[in-house]
């Protein structure tokens, strides 16, 4: 009976329980407030400085991530990620005053000098918005990498404009299979609002917060160097990932590459930085091994101009040239903010619901807002910090968020070990409903979520010990319930399209374009049926390669499937079209080869709806 | 035993044990020979008392301290006819329980998780690492090159540090299951020996010129920690806070005594100094957090591991222009002449792919398109049945991160070249 209360006060909780989870923040000009994004509880929470107390809460929309003040302080931006909008709320009232369209999944917000028009990098449509702020009308948009996540504007010139926009992008663009992968740092006019450059960075993939220095001259941005190209054998020496940053600017002249890790220490997913006003230090945050690092920004200079510039970045030893030091924060730091006067340094820490407040000048915390919130951890929410947490990696190098970045994709494939090397390239596939899709890995040889993230997990990801017990159950309820993201591809009434109803029924369908039936082995909905489009099965659908070692695989469900390039097992598919154009010429996965190109767009066109 | 009296000058809230041994040679495990050649004693110390750890036995050595603060395991000699053997004695109440056995000496042990131990082998022309069980004793060995080996410490991330050498000391870490053994630096540096993790996470050791140096996580190149002033402090140390360490350092009586450092103003003061014995080896007596627990995934039943290079023309020391082309690998029994297993073509990107035999000794050479020796491995190395490994290039360094590129070799096959059998 006990068992059965508990149980029911469990569930309970979970239904119940509310999280602010902090994910970005930023100081009023006058340095008296702080403004904290909370994705958890839709708020903008408001608190004092000086008394690091709440003194306001406003409601924004969905699952906001990202927040932008007027110079004059009297209005903050706050994008809500999955209502597509943005709020603007006007900090004398703490009112909410309009919502402004976006693109989709809107995420880093940044200003123009003047306040007059708003940018804001949208997630999944992969577009930068340029939002009138008179009209609140969306003037264009403007093309943006994959992944379009993160922006800030570079200070205002002497004329009182902010000269340039900088947005990153978190996934890699769509490259060639088993090549480096790719990403960039768009640079946009802000006085014409066009994209004046595009700065590549080789070998990255996962580029986070970018900030620029007051003089506009150096830029930093934090990022991932995966290392998914070489098998993972093991951990040590940065085997599984590079994290580090991108300098750029006047002060560089170019862009370079550093490290952030040390030989036995990893400064893992580096995530929020912020630069002192008088350019001598930058602060970063990392959201995976809790911490801020401290960085001397002469030092950073001097090794990025160094004869040396281009072989720093794979060198573990480099590092401790210029970080000064590591704070410990809260669990998954994320955005940072400094005061005005860089004597105070705010951080983020989206698991443990509080901003940390660090004395730069001490390098210490020296106190901690509570952002409230439900205090009793459900089993979701402590999965949820073992998720994001990299303290189980050898010497802590990577977590689970590494690769599942906010718990989507890292749009890679990786040569994992025990497959032999070079063998069984598997694309990293996507966490949405795959609670429910039974048997796990791409040749279904785990049966269900705890095989696959405990034992598997600790000896051939982690190579120390990972998650048992009680920690392994958490995790479990965590990956389960890890909310589906709109689709934003259904119409709101839930009817398709003509297209949509085109594709839906060619993926029906039973009879080829001449009338010959279709064996039920090759319909799409043969394999891809229930409500996850699978029928959780292994099949041989003619796509394994030479280096496989088993023609068999599992059939992923496709919920949001359009987000989760590339595809097929080992990542070999662009897109959805190459699945059908490229690598299926024998109609073996799903009868193809009949369709027209239009055809096949209005496949494309049904299958974002899933 | 009986030693004479002893000297205690520094008050120390710390409880500890240290060994104190009227003769210490502490390089004689070089060759294969007894550090306490004429006996040893585990001393307890605590709030100014001290007491035998171990009555009753001829010698014991070499303190480690469970993971809860309970129990001390260490080597020992019940009698002066039988060889050293690795014991374990709850402290504060019971009697010593032996977990290994045999004609050999068993010496320097130290807790692994799960109920584990790690500790040297001595033999007559070799010894080597070896893991014990502490519920059923039974042994697993973990290196398989003739040398002479001896256990330092095993390290937070779960790894085992050793020393290893004939003549000059290195440093080196293995896994617990035997993988994955390699240098602590690849420098080739001066000799190294009685390292120990720091709390900070840095390895302290000392230098056989004198003195100790450390390794931090930042830096590739060892920094020196002791001044130039106290040339004889040696370790193993014990560290009782960050601020404060109990040192060995040789005395003025030729023997080695215990001394407080001061980390902070680098100021040697002393603790417990005998007469006529050597104190040596002090260790805290306090709980710890267990090092974190490996989880091996090898396969026993196997005979082989494969190791691929990413590209043998990285390296900390510079190669000649000359493109690398051929790779040859040895092995060796029984300390005869290297006998060769094979060569392979090394390349255009340097990488290549091979399969050894396990638990043997493995060398490589590099060789030019004119059959030239370019590179040859120093030392040799062993790779574990089913053991996959894989270098950044040859002498690369820790420091070295891989490229994020595909090795040449694995575009071409997957399968590694077999070089099992000497030719």
């Amino acid at each position: 009976m006990l068992r059965l209360a508990l149980l029911t006060v469990g569930f309970a909780l979970a239904a119940t329980a509310q999280y602010p989870s902090p994910v970005d923040l930023r100081v009023s000009p006058d340095a008296r407030r702080l403004y904290i994004v909370c994705q958890g509880t839709d708020e903008l929470v408001v608190a004092d400085t000086k008394s690091k107390s709440i003194v306001g809460r406003v409601k924004v929309g969905h699952v906001p991530r990202g927040i932008a003040i007027t110079n004059d302080g009297q209005r903050v931006y706050v994008t809500n990620s999955w209502a597509d909008t943005v709020t603007e709320v006007d900090t004398a009232t703490l009112r909410a005053l309009r919502t402004l369209p976006a693109g989709f999944e809107p995420s880093g917000a940044a200003l123009d000098a003047r306040g007059a028009f708003l940018y804001v990098a949208n997630r999944i449509s992969n577009d930068i918005s340029v939002i009138d702020l008179a009209t609140g009308a969306v003037l264009k948009r403007l093309v943006a990498a994959r992944g379009a996540s993160y922006i800030v504007a570079s200070p205002a010139n002497s004329h009182g404009f902010a000269t340039h926009i900088y947005a990153t992008h978190i996934y890699p663009k769509i490259g060639k299979h088993c090549a480096p992968p790719e990403s960039e740092i768009m640079e946009i006019d802000a006085t014409r609002q066009v994209v004046s450059t595009r700065l590549p960075l080789g070998n990255v993939a996962g580029v986070f917060h970018v900030a620029i220095s007051q003089d506009g001259r150096l830029g930093i941005a934090t990022m991932l160097r995966p290392k998914n190209l070489v098998p993972l054998a093991h951990v040590e020496h940065g085997w599984a990932f590079g994290d580090s940053i991108a300098v750029f600017g006047e002060d560089i002249g170019g862009v370079v590459e550093l490290p952030l890790d040390e030989l036995e220490r990893y400064f893992s997913l580096p995530f929020g930085v912020a630069i002192a006003p008088d350019k001598s230090k930058a602060y970063l945050s990392a959201s995976g091994s809790n911490e801020v690092a401290i960085l001397d920004l002469n030092r950073v200079i001097a090794a990025a101009r160094s004869p040396r510039r281009n072989d720093l970045i794979n060198d573990l030893s480099v590092s401790g040239t210029y970080v000064l030091a590591h704070v410990p924060v809260g669990r998954n730091p994320r955005g940072i903010a400094l005061s005005g006067d860089g004597r105070i340094l705010y951080v983020a820490n989206r698991l443990d619901d509080t901003v940390s407040v660090i004395d730069t000048t001490a390098r210490k915390v020296t106190g901690t807002i509570a952002l409230g919130g439900t205090e009793i951890l459900t089993r979701e929410r402590r999965g949820e910090r073992l998720f994001y947490s990299s303290k189980y990696a050898f010497q802590g190098q990577f977590g689970c968020a590494s690769c599942h970045l906010d718990s989507t994709i890292d749009g890679l494939h990786w040569d994992l070990e025990p497959d032999g090397f070079g063998q069984d390239i598997l694309d990293n596939r996507a966490l949405e409903d795959v609670g429910e899709t039974p048997p796990y890995k791409w040749n279904g040889s785990n049966p269900d979520l705890q095989t696959e993230c405990g034992p598997r997990t600790e000896r051939f990801f982690f190579r120390s010990a990972g998650f048992a017990g009680q920690d392994l159950e958490d995790l479990v309820s965590y990956i389960k319930s890890i909310p589906l993201r709109p689709n934003r591809y259904r119409l709101p009434n839930g009817e398709l399209t003509p297209a949509q109803e085109r594709g839906k029924a060619i993926f029906e369908r039973s009879q080829r374009k001449d009338g010959s039936p279709i064996d039920d082995t090759q319909r799409c909905a043969f394999c891809h049926s229930g409500k996850y489009y699978t029928n959780q099965a292994t099949f041989d659908v003619g796509t394994g390669k030479p280096t496989d070692r088993s023609p068999l695989f599992d059939v992923p469900q496709l919920t949001n499937v359009a987000l989760t390039a590339p595809y097929m097992h080992d990542g070999a598919a662009r897109t959805l079209e190459e699945i059908w154009t490229v690598f299926n010429p024998k109609d073996t996965h799903g009868v193809t080869n009949d369709l027209a190109k239009d055809e096949l767009n209005d496949l494309i066109e049904f299958l974002k709806t899933l | 035993m009986g030693f004479a009296p002893v000297f205690k000058i520094a008050i120390l809230l710390a409880t500890y044990i240290f060994t104190e041994a009227p003769r210490y040679e502490p390089r004689a495990w070089l060759e294969g020979r007894d550090r306490f050649p004429e006996g040893a004693a585990l001393t307890f110390v605590s709030s100014g008392s001290r007491r035998p750890v171990v009555p009753g036995f001829y010698a014991t050595a070499d303190a480690n301290i469970s993971f809860d603060g309970a129990r001390v395991l260490f080597s020992g000699r019940r009698t002066r006819s039988t060889p050293w053997q690795i014991w374990e004695l709850p402290l504060l109440r019971g009697a010593p329980r032996q977990i290994t056995s045999g004609d050999t000496d068993c010496i320097r042990p130290f807790y692994l998780p799960e109920d584990r131990i790690v500790y040297t082998r001595v033999e007559a022309t070799e010894s080597f690492l070896e893991t014990a069980s502490l519920v059923d004793g039974k042994t697993k060995r973990l290196s398989f090159v003739p040398n002479r080996y001896l256990t330092d410490d095993v390290l937070r991330d779960g790894r085992i540090l050793f020393e290893a050498g004939t003549a000059k000391r290195e440093l080196y870490t293995v896994y617990p299951d035997g993988t994955g053994v390699e240098a602590v630096r690849c420098d080739h540096g001066p000799d190294r020996g009685n390292g120990r993790q720091l709390s900070s996470g840095d390895l302290i050791f000392d230098l056989g010129a004198g003195g100790l140096a450390r390794f931090t996580s930042a830096l590739a190149e060892q920094v020196a920690d002791a001044p130039a002033d106290t040339p004889n402090v040696a370790g193993p140390i014990a560290e009782v806070s960050l601020a404060t360490w109990i040192v060995s350092e040789r005395a003025a009586s030729g023997y080695f005594g215990l001394y407080v450092w001061d980390t902070a103003r680098k100021r040697l003061t002393p603790l417990d100094i005998s007469a006529n014995a050597n104190s040596v080896d002090p260790v805290i007596v306090a709980t710890r957090a267990a090092p974190t627990r490996f989880p091996s995934g090898l396969v026993p039943t196997r005979t082989t591991g494969n190791l691929l290079c990413l590209n043998a023309h990285v390296s900390r020391t510079p190669l000649p222009e000359t493109p690398l082309h051929t790779v040859r690998v040895y092995t060796e029994d029984n300390r005869e002449s290297p006998q060769l297993l094979g060569e392979t073509a090394i390349e255009p990107d340097g990488s290549f792919f091979i399969e050894v035999p396990a638990d043997k000794p493995i060398r490589m050479e590099l060789l030019d398109a004119a059959g030239r020796i370019i590179r040859a491995q120093h030392d040799w190395f062993w790779m574990r049945p089913s053991e996959q490994r894989i270098c950044v290039g040859c002498h690369a360094g820790p420091e070295h991160a891989p490229d994020n590129k595909v090795p040449g070799i694995l575009l071409k096959t997957t399968t590694p070249v077999k070089m099992l059998e000497a030719k």
